[in-house]
């Protein structure tokens, strides 16, 4: 590795319509050590990447300094050129391809042979197996990759990183679908890399992670760099308070009525990878916080217990009839509504009105018994209704959801589960992407409905969102349930508590 | 590797599929294994096989061609019609063929990759459209061609007991495009491509020209078989020539384990057993004495048949994914 | 008042343009193709136009959660076959024959709803073979020489009056069912996002396989139709290059082939107009080959028209 290679950022600032992502985004990386990049949803991490990776341009007045030469990063074959290369979260592969197919694919053309245009096969194979052996790695390269663990997957993305002259590597949250084992070879490979001199950039949301590997770290909020440090002059607790900006506070939502109703009790719940033997209660009207870091599998617990996902173990109970009696997934389902995470993805029907998106939950209600004859009418006054009342933005019920900002989007979705009107109502980041002011309006949405004895269980990975909005938080590590917190304990540290310690037993 | 293992037997299926077919018609039929029915079979089969061959690179990409013998019937008809009418000397037909080949392909390119248009029901529109040209060529009459290629047809390799030059020439065919398909660059990206077309482009493979490659090879190779092959082999054009090839090839790359969602599947054994198998179970059964009416049901079932168990394969592989 | 008109226009966009598309041909077609507007033409107009619309219907379903069946034609041919065989052959009852033909269409149509729902195989690929299979099936049962020819009772039962009367029976009740009810709104909404339908708790498996079913009922019916206008049944009486037909008649009816839109209605009116081509080019004296190859353009544009929709929507969308 010669000694010129060197990556510093200067003046960053990225401008999209309306909202500045990256103000003034300065550091600089050294060859040999890794440099964590942490903060918050909405940070700007992403941005940052998406410069270097050379999907967005920064705005005037930046400079990108690559081996001591101003570099213009235009697109992503540029970056990959100057040898930047990503190791994504989800794992790039061709699952029906072999592994030396897999790593060498971006440059076939480079591997005919001389005077032909077959591939040289045997060299592909040689040249795959050089950098696999750089990373300590003995995957055969003829295997198909489907035959692979996500861990050797995520292997083979790298070596697809190294073969097309990666020299600046980026991971972006690499372990997030890893088990603990492949973690460990993650790292010991990334340390290989480090002591090779590879310039390494490591995101992650898992704290514990940043202080295993990382050399120093530079923390983002709000688009800015608010923290540099080596990592050995700082402390965890440090570190999530540079994230969050501010001390956290006590709620400023106050329930009057005990909670001592339990209407849904999950017991020793595993799934075929998350969650692990989890077990918890909800009462009546509460609000529960289900808190946990990234691929803590807080969605695999939600997917799970409502039968999206495989239940392998575990029973569930709901209160019917004045006691608590067990319960089948599908049955429970019934009783429950669902707001997912990805509202594109499986939350709205896009290209239908307001109306028909919001009445979807509860078609019965507008129905006939019989034949099941729907009555229009009665759809509308109702949809309106519930518009009112979530306060959704638009016309009237007939436009398009797509037409709708993201903000309105979710109220709709919550239109949605407030129309059917469930006794539980489940909702994994339910203001995710949604602008300030709706959020808040959510969250008083939700408060309200509790009020009234609807129970919500809600994941978030926001905490001042999650601490202001919940009665209890239970926290989940690895799938675990670590942590308990009762309104009048909320504190960040109170909840990063079940997680510090779980980490201490994993490192004994 | 335990999966390896597995994945194997499910390659080897085919060619025991293929075998059975032998043997059970070899028993219950009247001489179906002498050298010169099993000849004469493959003979017979030869556009077949290379439209299977043809199919099986569009296929590959992600794309079903409703279009391929169709447009194998185009060129065919074209090339044949050029020979009737003027007496363009067989090289010279045959070279205009595979020209509309080509272009075929390339304006169900145009239409797929570039206008992004459904590409099945796009390619369902071009087979009838190119149906239409044939028989408006034609007249709707049977063109017979016997002495422009009398030669051709009536060549035979003595030392190997008679096979047809036809035959002789698929075969060169055949192994060329398994080259092209198993050792080339090119090959390789139409597997990627079709493998995981997002993580294709992410990695910087152009995913748009790989499917337009795709499907201009696929009308080249179409158009050979029409204007070479089947009016080799038939001596003459004939209305309902290579009539629902395109089902039978679509079929017989199924047999031949190439996934219909891309990213899976080899010219040999793939292709080539898959046609194969349908072509001595036709033929089988005709030898049997079996009504020709029945042939269509059977031949039904086993494509059932084997779509389901291509099914099961594909979601075994994706389960590991999902898992 | 005019407010309410304009929603109504917004609402019903496809079905006024195709009302005025099919009002401006046929005035010009009274005007200048001669022998067009005589009662004896209409009446054989909708005659022929009954089975494949019937068949649209079918397809709309299909359709619009996002499927796609191209072995309509096979299993109508097959169905009737079926039934003509046990009304002459086996000698059965025509009442008996009417319903086993409409029975065993459904049937077929549940295999496919099952392969596909159920063990979860590409709907295109069924219903291919489902296709040869049918064509199978009716080729068998008709032999070498075809099947006899069915008691003249039947074909006057089901006159032209009657099937006028089937035609628009099915086309009211499955635009109904599919736009008024329950059931079609859920279809609908799998069409739309069928993992929103999922979340919403909406049974996307038994849904689809009945929609399938609904296809083959919808053969079922277009078989008794042909039966009764030939008198008996042949394997090629649904040849398969007709599921273009009903396709396109559905797509020009505004029925999008990635699902989610689309009324049985204007796909009903689609078929009105593709089967009226074939008409006027009859009577034209175009030759069958011309005319096919105007279908296969007509397809292709209408895919296109298709996919700018869709394009735009998009655009619009984001």
């Amino acid at each position: 590795m010669d000694n010129k290679l060197s990556l510093e950022l200067k003046h960053i600032s990225k401008t999209f319509p309306g909202v500045k992502a990256l103000s003034d985004v300065s550091f600089s990386a050294t060859p040999g050590k890794v440099c964590g990049i942490v903060g918050v949803n909405g940070a700007g991490k992403s941005t940052l990447m998406n410069i270097l990776g050379g999907i967005h341009q920064p705005d005037e007045g930046g400079e990108i300094i690559i081996n001591g030469e101003k570099v213009v990063i235009a697109d992503p074959k540029a970056s990959t050129k100057l040898g930047v290369a990503f190791i994504q979260q989800e794992v790039q592969a061709f699952d029906t391809m072999n592994v030396y197919e897999n790593i060498l694919a971006a440059d076939l053309n480079k591997w005919r042979k001389k005077g032909s245009f077959a591939l040289d096969r045997a060299a592909m194979k040689k040249e795959a197996k050089v950098h696999l052996e750089a990373l300590d790695s003995h995957i055969d390269v003829e295997a198909p990759v489907y035959t692979l663990t996500v861990g050797d997957k995520q292997i083979i993305q790298i070596a697809r990183a190294l073969s097309q002259g990666g020299r600046i590597l980026l991971f972006d949250e690499p372990t997030s679908s890893l088990s603990d084992h492949e973690v460990a070879m993650l790292f010991s490979v990334i340390h290989r890399l480090k002591e090779q001199g590879y310039i390494i950039f490591y995101i992650s949301h898992f704290l514990d992670e940043i202080f295993e590997l990382c050399d120093n770290v530079v923390v983002l909020r709000d688009g800015q760099v608010v923290g540099k440090a080596d990592i050995s002059d700082i402390n965890k607790e440090q570190l999530v308070e540079m994230m969050l900006g501010y001390q956290i506070e006590g709620s400023t939502h106050v329930r009057g009525n005990t909670l001592d109703d339990v209407i849904f009790k999950a017991e020793h719940i595993s799934g075929e990878k998350l969650p692990r033997d989890f077990s918890f209660e909800l009462h009546k009207g509460e609000i529960l916080g289900v808190w946990g870091l990234l691929g803590s599998g807080r969605s695999e617990l939600f997917n799970t217990i409502l039968g999206i996902d495989k239940m392998v173990d575990g029973q569930l109970y709901f209160k019917q009839g004045g006691e608590l009696r067990e319960i089948t997934q599908k049955e429970f389902y019934k009783h429950i509504g669902y707001l997912t995470e990805g509202r594109h993805y499986d939350g709205l029907f896009l290209n239908m009105s307001i109306g028909r998106n919001i009445t979807s939950s509860k078609l019965d209600e507008f129905a006939t018994k019989g034949l099941g004859i729907l009555n229009p009418g009665k759809e509308a006054v109702e949809a309106r209704k519930l518009m009112k009342e979530v306060d959704v933005k638009a016309i009237d019920e007939n436009m398009k959801v797509s037409k709708l900002s993201g903000g309105n989007q979710q109220k709709v979705i919550i239109a949605k589960w407030f129309l059917k009107d469930p006794e539980i109502l489940f909702m994994d980041e339910p203001t995710k992407g949604v602008d300030v002011g709706a959020k808040n309006e959510i969250k008083e949405l939700i408060i309200e409905k509790a009020e009234k004895g609807t129970s919500f269980v809600v994941v978030s990975s926001e905490l001042e969102e999650i601490m202001s909005l919940c009665d209890r938080i239970i926290v989940i590590y690895e799938g675990r349930l670590v942590g308990e917190v009762q309104k009048a304990d909320f504190s960040k540290e109170n909840l990063m508590k079940g997680i510090v310690s779980q980490e201490e037993k994993n490192a004994e | 590797m335990q999966n390896k293992k597995k994945f194997d037997v499910f390659n080897l299926s085919s060619y025991l599929v293929l075998l059975a077919i032998l043997v059970i018609f070899g028993i219950v039929g009247n001489n179906f294994l002498t050298l010169r029915s099993v000849y004469a079979t493959i003979n017979n089969g030869t556009p077949l096989i290379l439209i299977t061959c043809a199919v099986t690179f569009s296929l590959l990409v992600g794309i079903i061609d409703l279009s391929c013998a169709a447009i194998g019937y185009a060129a065919g008809v074209s090339s044949g019609m050029l020979m009737h009418w003027y007496g363009v000397p067989f090289a010279a037909a045959l070279l205009v063929g595979i020209v509309i080949g080509v272009f075929l392909g390339w304006v169900n390119s145009l239409l797929i990759v570039k206008l992004k248009m459904n590409g099945m029901l796009v390619t369902f529109g071009m087979m009838l459209v190119l149906r239409a040209y044939g028989r408006i060529l034609t007249n709707d009459n049977t063109i017979t061609l016997g002495d422009h290629v009398k030669a051709l047809r009536q060549t035979r390799i003595a030392a190997l007991g008679g096979l047809q030059l036809t035959v002789i020439v698929l075969i060169v065919f055949i192994v060329i495009l398994h080259l092209v398909l198993k050792y080339t660059a090119f090959g390789r990206r139409l597997l990627l491509v079709g493998c995981d077309e997002n993580v294709a482009k992410r990695i910087g493979i152009n995913s748009d020209r790989v499917k337009t490659q795709a499907l201009l090879l696929e009308g080249l190779l179409c158009g050979i078989a029409g204007s070479f092959f089947w009016i080799v082999v038939e001596g003459a054009i004939v209305t309902t020539g290579l009539n629902s090839y395109e089902f039978l090839a679509i079929a017989g790359a199924c047999l031949g384990g190439i996934s219909l969602l891309g990213g899976r599947g080899t010219i040999f054994p793939g292709a080539v057993i898959g046609s194969l198998i349908l072509l001595f179970l036709a033929a089988g059964m005709a030898n049997a004495g079996i009504s020709i009416f029945v042939t269509p049901f059977v031949r039904g079932v086993i494509i059932f048949i084997a779509m389901y168990i291509d099914s099961l394969r594909t979601r075994r592989m994706m389960g590991n994914k999902l898992g | 008042m005019s407010a309410k008109l304009k929603r109504f226009a917004s609402n019903n966009k496809t079905l006024l343009i195709m009302l005025g598309v099919i009002a401006v041909v046929f005035i010009i077609l009274s005007l200048t193709v001669p022998n067009f507007a005589t009662p004896r033409n209409l009446t054989n107009l909708l005659q022929q136009i009954a089975p494949i619309a019937v068949m649209a219907c079918g397809a709309t379903y299909v359709l619009v959660i996002g499927g796609m069946d191209i072995s309509n034609p096979a299993v109508m041919a097959a169905s009737a076959v079926v039934g003509v065989y046990y009304m002459t052959t086996l000698g059965g009852n025509l009442i008996v024959g009417t319903f086993v033909i409409i029975l065993t269409a459904s049937l077929l149509g549940l295999i496919n709803g099952f392969a596909i729902a159920k063990l979860k195989m590409v709907p295109m690929v069924v219903t291919l073979s489902m296709m040869t299979i049918g064509t199978g099936l009716a080729t068998i049962l008709s032999g070498t020489r075809g099947l006899p020819i069915l008691p003249p009772s039947f074909s006057t039962f089901f006159n032209k009056t009657t099937v006028i009367i089937i035609l628009l029976l099915v086309t009211i009740v499955l635009d109904f069912i599919l736009t008024g009810t329950k059931f079609g709104r859920k279809l609908y909404y799998i069409g739309n996002n069928a993992r929103t339908a999922r979340v919403s708790g909406i049974d996307s498996e038994n849904l689809t396989m009945l929609t399938y079913v609904i296809s083959g009922l919808c053969a079922g019916i277009a078989g008794v139709i042909n039966t009764a206008s030939i008198a008996t049944a042949r394997a090629n009486m649904g040849p398969q290059s007709q599921i273009l037909d009903i396709i396109s008649a559905a797509v020009i009816g505004g029925v999008s082939p990635n699902g989610g839109t689309g009324r049985v209605r204007d796909a009903v009116l689609g078929a009105f107009l593709i089967v009226g081509l074939n008409n006027v080019m009859n009577l034209l004296a175009v030759s069958d080959y011309y005319t096919t190859l105007i279908k296969g353009g007509i397809i292709i544009g209408a895919m296109g028209i298709s996919s700018y929709r869709q394009q735009q929507a998009l655009k619009k969308g984001a």
